[in-house]
């Protein structure tokens, strides 16, 4: 008996999953075009960037003692190691079947394979927006209900003040506050960097400044989306029907209202994600972060064509990877479109 | 509600926890003393800790703490002298009709040991030569080194402990061309190379980031993009005068630009090299818990011309251009007051600039007898009058010439025209210079004198690829471009001016790239004049300044400024004695902390 019981579980659970993998799949199999065109356009963009990125590479000083023969043999054997010696069309497949195999080519500024180093960046980037992501999520969701809730009040229109200042204010000139502050002026946290080579603060407070930034300016549209789509949902019948069945506020607000005012909201996060991350470019500028930002920053400045197309095609995927979520994530919040697209 | 609350708190906790902590490191053990540490700021470096790869000024500070120097040692007055590993250094001549000693022989001392505490001698000069001139090898990993142009041969003499090089060429700057280089570890780098099955050159770079080497300090803890942080070299010989490192942890910070003088104002970090701009200066300058020391840039940027081309190619049309471009005016714009400007290819830091008696770092009597190009009036402003009158006259006298390109100047009225058109130079520029450049060159400017200038700003890349004359003929539009310069410790006008490295426009080409053609003969005797010997000296001054006088006449680049560096640093720092040929990473070896 007990033996079937647990069968049946496991059988209950793979008829719940397998559904949703299959809708993952395909999914996945119908951005593989979308892929495929953003890949040509980075590649091309990043390709046909102006100059040549050999001679950028060199610095003059290094050949600057060379005879011309020297001088020119040496860039033929930089560009056949760096494989521009090769036409277009090709170095795209090749730079394909790198990507495939782990292998992002060759950053001419750091002087090493991309891959050995695009990882850490990766997770120092996830480290810093996904906490600060997930604080401003927690912070918004009871202070942007209470204020649909509260709608017109007092609480709701300081909310609303509030929300406007911090969208109004550029994320540069709020890290810089925020370093004056609490770094030069009372000097309870770090300037910048992501640990201490003296020793003597642990890791964790050099996140908070640039964690904050990210909460901050992010808090103030999180919130006034969660507002405004909870008061569409307040107003809808079944709410009101809610009510007179005499649910208790709290159950008809976070049960029956925020799970459907999450619909809106999960549109949003699905183009936040990747804004996120592409705004924190200043963040870690400003804290000497070392993440995709940072390291974009400097690419850019370098003409760093290989760590470029590395950390567009890293948005990219982001990007995809964001309207994935969004898609399951109707699905999990919206019975009618489960029921339409999971089967 | 509840569970997606909880789980992203679990994921919260998690990403704080992968952040971890640490212990204090700088703990002393009982009785001993505090240990002294010391936080540099900088920029970003690459973790490119050897040479021979990429060429980073905050990567090179890095590697100067790690080796001090090579077989000859850098010392406070920018001159070369035997590094202190060194017995003895023996110079002779390959047969007796050799014009200087081409044979240098260098007996390392006995008990010498790198940081790692292994043994060197001879045999890792022997070996580092070797390692630097197999230039197969070393070009397979992206590395370069010009070593091969200077040395024919490396002998060995492992029972006298002793190199002998045979060289090529004596040239003036020989010492610093072939001697200056960073002696590996040889048993460290081969017994890595051997493991993991690579050349040497092969292992090297991929173990970059982990130097051994001879100099103050060696590397206890390297975070990409972070820090450096490193700890007194025991086995140390000391630096030319043979003193040897009291702070006990030298931390290199990468400090972001936005936040790196209230940093240092603050005490978060102790110390920040080559400040320019005049508000960092000022701030540090008016902070009491700072020392500041000053020089002037051993280099400095400046607009090159080509001369090969279109109107640029006028000596007259370009020194009417130099007084059209109000230096002063620009050089507030693009520094503030920190700043000056030269007459020709020189800095304020070359012996060869003074006489007897006079003072590096101030104008002596050979820069006061170059042209300047700025005509100051009687309290010193740039009098546009006088400079206008000047560059005028200048193109008055060439559009009454009519031989070669003289023909295409002419004068309309009191317009200038090339070929028929208003008299014009295109100027590229990269995008810092915009501002400033425009100011300066208004178009009030351009008409009153008589030469209009077009601006355009680009990315460096595009910029070089005009400048070396790597794009395409029938595109070829630019006569002038921005840019800077750094000089090394010694200079050899021939490697960067010599018209043999000219190549047809469409070629490229990296030196030279003024196009000038100047007198060859004259750059051969700077080059060849003899180091050894003091008639050789004075020979190689002779001959530099009378070359210096010839660039400054015909003027192929024009000279825009030249910074004055600012290094600050906590006040507890005492005899940190910085200056443009003694940077930093020497200095803080006879530093102590209060």
């Amino acid at each position: 008996m007990k033996k079937e019981s647990e069968n049946g579980k496991v059988r209950d659970f793979l008829d719940l999953i397998i559904p949703y993998i299959k809708y993952i799949g395909q999914r996945i199999f119908y951005l593989l075009p979308v892929i495929i065109v953003i890949s040509v356009i980075i590649f091309a963009l990043i390709q046909l960037m102006p100059g040549d990125p050999i001679l950028a590479m060199i610095n003059p000083e290094t050949t600057a003692n060379m005879s011309e023969e020297q001088r020119l043999a040496y860039i033929e054997t930089m560009r056949k190691i760096m494989g521009y010696d090769k036409p277009l069309i090709i170095r795209y497949f090749l730079w394909w079947g790198d990507v495939l195999t782990g292998n992002f080519g060759y950053s001419v500024q750091l002087n090493k394979p991309i891959s050995e180093f695009i990882g850490t960046n990766i997770l120092n980037s996830f480290k810093v927006n996904v906490v600060g992501f997930i604080i401003a999520f927690l912070v918004a969701i009871p202070i942007g209900i209470k204020s649909a809730v509260k709608k017109n009040s007092r609480y709701d229109k300081i909310v609303t003040v509030v929300s406007m200042i911090g969208i109004s204010l550029p994320s540069f000139f709020m890290a810089l506050l925020l370093v004056l502050f609490f770094s030069a002026k009372l000097r309870w946290l770090p300037f910048s960097g992501m640990s201490d080579p003296r020793g003597a603060r642990p890791d964790w407070m050099y996140l908070i400044l640039p964690v904050s930034v990210i909460v901050l300016s992010s808090l103030a549209s999180l919130i006034r989306y969660i507002r405004n789509a909870m008061i569409e949902v307040l107003k809808a019948d079944y709410i009101r029907t809610g009510r007179a069945k005499g649910l208790s506020e709290k159950v008809v607000i976070y049960r029956h209202a925020f799970k459907n005012a999450l619909i809106p909201v999960i549109t949003i996060i699905g183009f936040w994600i990747p804004a996120l991350f592409g705004g924190s470019i200043i963040v870690e500028k400003i804290f000497a972060w070392p993440g995709m930002g940072l390291l974009m920053n400097q690419a850019y400045a370098f003409k760093d064509r290989g760590v470029l197309a590395t950390v567009l095609l890293f948005y990219a995927a982001l990007t995809l990877f964001a309207n994935l979520f969004v898609d399951v994530g109707y699905t999990l919040v919206d019975p009618r479109i489960k029921a339409r697209r999971i089967k | 509600m509840k569970k997606l609350f909880l789980a992203m708190i679990v994921l919260l906790s998690a990403l704080f926890a992968s952040c971890g902590s640490k212990e204090n490191d700088t703990a002393t053990g009982e009785g001993k003393a505090k240990p002294t540490v010391f936080v540099m700021g900088t920029s970003n470096f690459n973790g490119d800790f050897y040479d021979g790869w990429t060429n980073s000024a905050y990567d090179a500070n890095v590697r100067r703490l790690v080796w001090g120097g090579g077989l000859l040692v850098p010392t406070d007055k920018g001159e070369l002298v035997d590094a202190s590993f060194v017995e003895s250094k023996v110079l002779t001549k390959s047969t007796p009709e050799a014009p200087a000693e081409d044979i240098w022989t260098f007996k390392i001392k006995e008990g010498m040991k790198f940081s790692n505490g292994d043994s060197f001698t001879a045999k890792d000069v022997k070996f580092t030569y070797d390692f630097y001139m197999d230039k197969e090898a070393l070009e397979a990993t992206g590395a370069t080194s010009s070593l091969h142009e200077y040395v024919e041969s490396v002998t060995l003499d492992e029972a006298n402990n002793s190199v002998t090089f045979k060289l090529k060429d004596v040239i003036f700057t020989i010492d610093s061309s072939a001697f200056s280089m960073f002696i590996l570890d040889s048993k460290n780098v081969l017994a890595g190379a051997e493991k993991d099955a690579i050349t040497p050159q092969q292992w090297v770079k991929a173990n970059m980031s982990t130097p051994i080497g001879t100099g103050p300090y060696k590397i206890v803890e390297y975070k990409e993009s972070q820090y450096v942080k490193m700890a007194i070299n025991e086995f140390y010989e000391g630096n030319f005068a043979g003193e040897k490192p009291n702070i006990d942890t030298l931390i290199i910070q990468n400090v972001p630009s936005e936040t790196q003088v209230t940093q240092l104002v603050t005490g978060e970090i102790d110390g920040l090299a080559g400040l320019v701009s005049e508000a960092n200066i000022e701030a540090v300058k008016g902070s009491s818990n700072l020392a500041t020391n000053n020089y002037f840039r051993h280099g400095g940027g400046q607009i090159t011309f080509h001369a090969d081309f279109g109107a640029s190619q006028l000596m007259e049309v370009r020194k009417a251009f130099a007084y059209e471009f109000d230096r002063i005016k620009f050089r507030n714009l693009f520094l503030g007051k920190y700043g000056i400007a030269s007459n020709a290819p020189y800095s304020r830091n070359m012996w060869m600039m003074y006489d007897e008696g006079e003072q590096l770092g101030t104008e002596g009597k050979f820069e006061a007898s170059l042209t300047s190009y700025d005509l100051l009036d009687a309290n010193g402003d740039w009098d546009e009058a006088a400079n206008l009158e000047a560059a005028q006259k200048l193109l008055d006298t060439a559009a009454a010439k009519t031989e070669g390109a003289y023909a295409k100047l002419t004068k309309s009225g009191d317009k200038y025209l090339w070929e028929g058109k208003p008299l014009t130079l295109n100027l590229a520029i990269t995008s810092a210079w915009t501002d400033a450049i425009n100011l300066t060159l208004t178009k009030k400017v351009q008409e009153k004198f008589g030469i209009a200038v077009n601006v355009e700003s680009m990315d460096w890349s595009i910029m070089a690829n005009n400048l070396y004359g790597n794009s395409a003929k029938s595109e070829r539009k630019y006569n002038a471009f921005t840019g800077g310069t750094s000089y090394g410790l010694k200079n050899d006008p021939y490697s960067s001016w010599s018209s043999t490295n000219l190549l047809p426009f469409g070629s490229g080409s990296s030196s030279n790239t003024a196009r000038y053609v100047s007198d060859e003969d004259l750059l051969h005797k700077i080059r060849y004049a003899n180091p050894t010997t003091e008639a050789g000296v004075a020979e190689y001054k002779a001959a530099w300044r009378e070359w210096l006088v010839t660039v400054n006449r015909d003027l192929p680049l024009l000279p825009l400024y030249s910074n004055n560096y600012f290094d600050a640093y906590t006040n507890k720092l005492e005899n940190f004695e910085t200056n443009a040929l003694w940077q930093w990473p020497y200095a803080i070896v006879k530093a102590k902390l209060k």
